[in-house]
This record gives structure tokens, C-alpha cells and sequence, in this order.
């Protein structure tokens, strides 16, 4: 789905290969399918539980987005590649040392978000 | 601040701040000397408490200080080294907007979902966005979102952060130092913006503000963001959206008395020390 970008040191390696297959599939999966792909060709198959805690930090990290799908749960990569990661965690962690940012994401007040609504009404 | 009081005041100000920050380390080395040369404790416990209150309060503001310079350092370096290898082509409604405004020079893009638009870098600043932007905006939306970028990076307003987020970490003792430079921060934002609402018009840059800060936040960046004045600021920034002009910035009582409780211990105690220099071979006073 996506080319990888040049910052893949910032997963591990078991990370970076979660994401790959999620990238390649291009759906969200299952962890049981992620293991599955991950231990095709594997010498010494990975265990299910090593899979999902792994893609559980990365839902965690906000990297994997979580649905559930009939009685299982689903992740699908929330950026597009490595870049995409690396990016988002240095705005996360060095958000405030040098930056001018628009806006930051945020849980609006309902007040606030009224007035802006009414703002852009305005002509 | 700038706004108020003009820019030369605004700029006698910071002249003012600076030399206070450098006052203090020369005390510092005075502190340095006067313990080198005399011993500890110096003749008595006054003299010994007020001058290594100067020292100590040195030492944690140079400490901080140069936390926070390493940090944005490393930001500027960390950014441009993921640029240069993940940047992707500028969509074409993002690259339009910036060929109106003049500066599709000095724009990089990074692909995402999540849209977003920053200005990194300290001594030849950039404006940064995910290609998401051009699909969570309108054209008009993004042109209010790259001229506000546009005036962070004319003003270089990247390096004017730091300089007061370095003053503030350097009086990190004093409370006032923070809101200071949290106050500079605004002043930049809402510069910005005034320039970006007389370009695209206030509704569309309230549509802009409304849709990007509107996305609840994934839970690892909401909790290592440091944006603690985020709230704040934007409801300063809709106010002024809906007053056509800056709302005032007053600092809290409390940080006031702390400030002026701090500074009513150091500033005797650095007369103390800037006295006890007179016992230094080839004495100041």
C-alpha cells in the first residue's frame, strides 16, 4: 500500500514487520491473520500471544487503529508508512522545542466549538 | 505584545530580559570566584546562603535552558533528516495555494492521513504538511492555513519560540517567566492569524481551525504532546476571530506573588554576592 519511507528505526523489527503486512494486505486484520502471515516461512513460528501484545503497543502508540469486527477485534495502520510514524512521533515529542504549529488536535469544548461554527457561517 | 505596545517596545523588552539573563551569570561566576577563592562557608552563613542561591538558581536556569535548546535542536535535525527521506510530491490544490502566496518554495510534504501544518526549522524555516491536509480542507481552508504558516515563517517565528522558551526555562524558578513566553507564543499565533483572516476571511479561517483541532487526538500523541496551553490559546484565537482584535493577556495573582516572592529573596542576595566580590583579588567593588 505504501513505500516504505527511510525512517524504519523507529519500530522494532517484529513492529516494522506487523506493519508491512498490514500495509501489503491493505485491510484491516485480525491478530491471528497477522501471525499467520508473519510465520509463513518462518523457521520458529511466532506465538499468537508474542503477535498481539505487539500489535496491542501499537495500537497503544496510535500506529494501529482498533475496531472491533463481529466478535473479534481488527487493526488497520493508522499512518501510511514509516515516515509517516517517524514524523508524528517527533511532533509529539519535540512538539513545543521549535515549532509553529497551526493547531494542535485537540478535545474541543462544546462552547468553543459552537462559536467557530457560528464564525464560519458568518459571510 | 507586540500588538499593544509597538515593536520597539516589544524588542526593549527582550534587550531587557537578555541582559537580566546574563547579569545573573555573571553573578554566577562572581558566586564561583567568591567560593574558590574564600572557601566554604564564606565568613557568614548570610553571605554563604544568599551567594549560593545565586549560584544554584544559575545553575537551574542554565540547566534548563540548554535542555530546551538541545531539545529543539534535536527536533529541527530529527525533522529534516525525516524529511529528506520521506518527503512525497506536494499535492497540486496544497502546491496551487502556495504558488498564490509565494513561498511553494519552501514547502515540504510528508505523506498521512492525519492533516496537519507546521513551520520547523530555526535559521531557514519551512512549512510542513501532510498530504491529509488537502483532503480534510477546502482550497480556500488551506490557503488560510498557509498564509498563517507563511507569517510564522517570515517573522521566523521557529527561532522567536525558542528564545522564549529559553528565557522561560532560564527563570524557571520564576513563574512570570513562563507566562511570558507562553504570552509571546499567543502573540505569534494571533498574528498569524490576523493575517490569514484578512487573506481568506474570518469564517474560512474559523472552518479551518473548527475541522483540524477537531479530530480527537490518538492517545499516544495526546499524551506525549506538551501543548498544555493548547486550549487556551485557541480560545484566544476565536476570540479574537470574533472581536477583530487581540483579547488582553493578564497574568494570574498567584504567579505574580511567586514571582515577586522569588525575586525578593534573589535580588538581595545578589547584592550580597556582587558586595562579596570586593574580597576577590582585584575586587569589583
Amino acid at each position: 500500500m505504501a513505500e516504505q519511507g527511510g525512517a524504519g528505526s523507529t519500530l522494532g523489527p517484529l513492529e516494522a514487520e506487523v506493519m508491512a503486512v498490514l500495509w501489503r494486505v491493505g485491510t484491516p486484520l485480525p491478530v491471528r491473520e497477522v501471525a499467520a502471515e508473519l510465520n509463513a516461512g518462518r523457521e520458529v513460528a511466532l506465538a499468537y500471544t508474542t503477535v498481539m501484545t505487539v500489535m496491542s503497543r501499537l495500537a497503544g502508540k496510535g500506529i494501529l487503529a482498533r475496531s472491533r469486527s463481529g466478535r473479534r477485534f481488527v487493526y488497520a495502520p493508522v499512518a501510511a508508512d514509516t515516515a509517516e510514524i517517524a514524523v508524528r512521533g517527533v511532533l509529539a515529542e519535540f512538539g513545543d522545542a521549535a515549532l509553529a504549529r497551526f493547531v494542535e488536535r485537540a478535545e474541543l469544548d462544546p462552547r468553543l466549538r459552537e462559536r467557530l461554527r457560528r464564525l464560519m457561517e458568518q459571510q | 505584545m507586540r500588538s499593544r505596545l509597538g515593536l520597539p517596545a516589544a524588542v526593549s523588552r527582550w534587550v531587557l530580559l537578555l541582559l537580566a539573563v546574563l547579569a545573573h551569570a555573571v553573578l554566577a561566576g562572581l558566586a564561583i570566584a567568591e567560593f574558590a577563592t574564600m572557601g566554604w562557608p564564606l565568613p557568614t552563613w548570610f553571605d554563604t546562603g544568599a551567594v549560593t542561591l545565586v549560584l544554584v538558581s544559575a545553575a537551574a536556569g542554565l540547566a534548563a535552558s540548554g535542555r530546551a535548546a538541545l531539545r529543539a535542536a534535536s527536533c529541527s535535525r530529527a525533522l529534516r533528516t525525516l524529511i529528506r527521506t520521506g518527503r512525497r510530491p506536494v499535492p497540486p490544490l496544497i502546491q496551487d495555494e502556495a504558488a498564490v502566496l509565494g513561498c511553494a518554495d519552501r514547502l515540504d510534504a510528508v505523506a498521512g492521513e492525519e492533516a496537519f501544518a507546521v513551520t520547523y526549522g530555526l535559521m531557514w524555516p519551512r512549512i510542513l504538511v501532510s498530504t491529509g491536509l488537502a483532503t480534510a480542507l477546502t482550497s480556500a481552508e488551506i490557503g488560510a492555513v498557509l498564509a498563517h504558516e507563511r507569517e510564522h515563517l517570515r517573522h521566523r517565528d521557529p527561532l522567536r519560540l525558542l528564545a522564549a522558551r529559553l528565557f522561560a526555562a532560564w527563570g524557571c524558578y520564576l513563574p512570570a517567566a513562563r507566562w511570558l513566553a507562553s504570552r509571546a507564543a499567543l502573540s505569534y499565533e494571533l498574528a498569524a492569524d490576523r493575517t490569514a483572516a484578512r487573506r481568506a476571511g474570518r469564517s474560512v479561517l474559523a472552518g479551518a481551525l473548527l475541522k483540524l483541532a477537531s479530530r480527537p487526538a490518538c492517545p499516544a500523541v495526546a499524551a506525549a504532546s506538551p501543548a498544555r496551553d493548547e486550549p487556551r490559546s485557541l480560545e484566544a484565537r476565536v476570540s479574537q476571530l470574533e472581536a477583530g482584535r487581540p483579547p488582553r493577556q493578564r497574568p494570574a495573582v498567584s504567579r505574580l506573588l511567586a514571582s515577586a516572592g522569588t525575586l525578593s529573596l534573589l535580588v538581595p542576595a545578589s547584592m550580597c554576592c556582587l558586595a562579596m566580590s570586593q574580597f576577590l583579588p582585584g575586587g569589583l567593588l
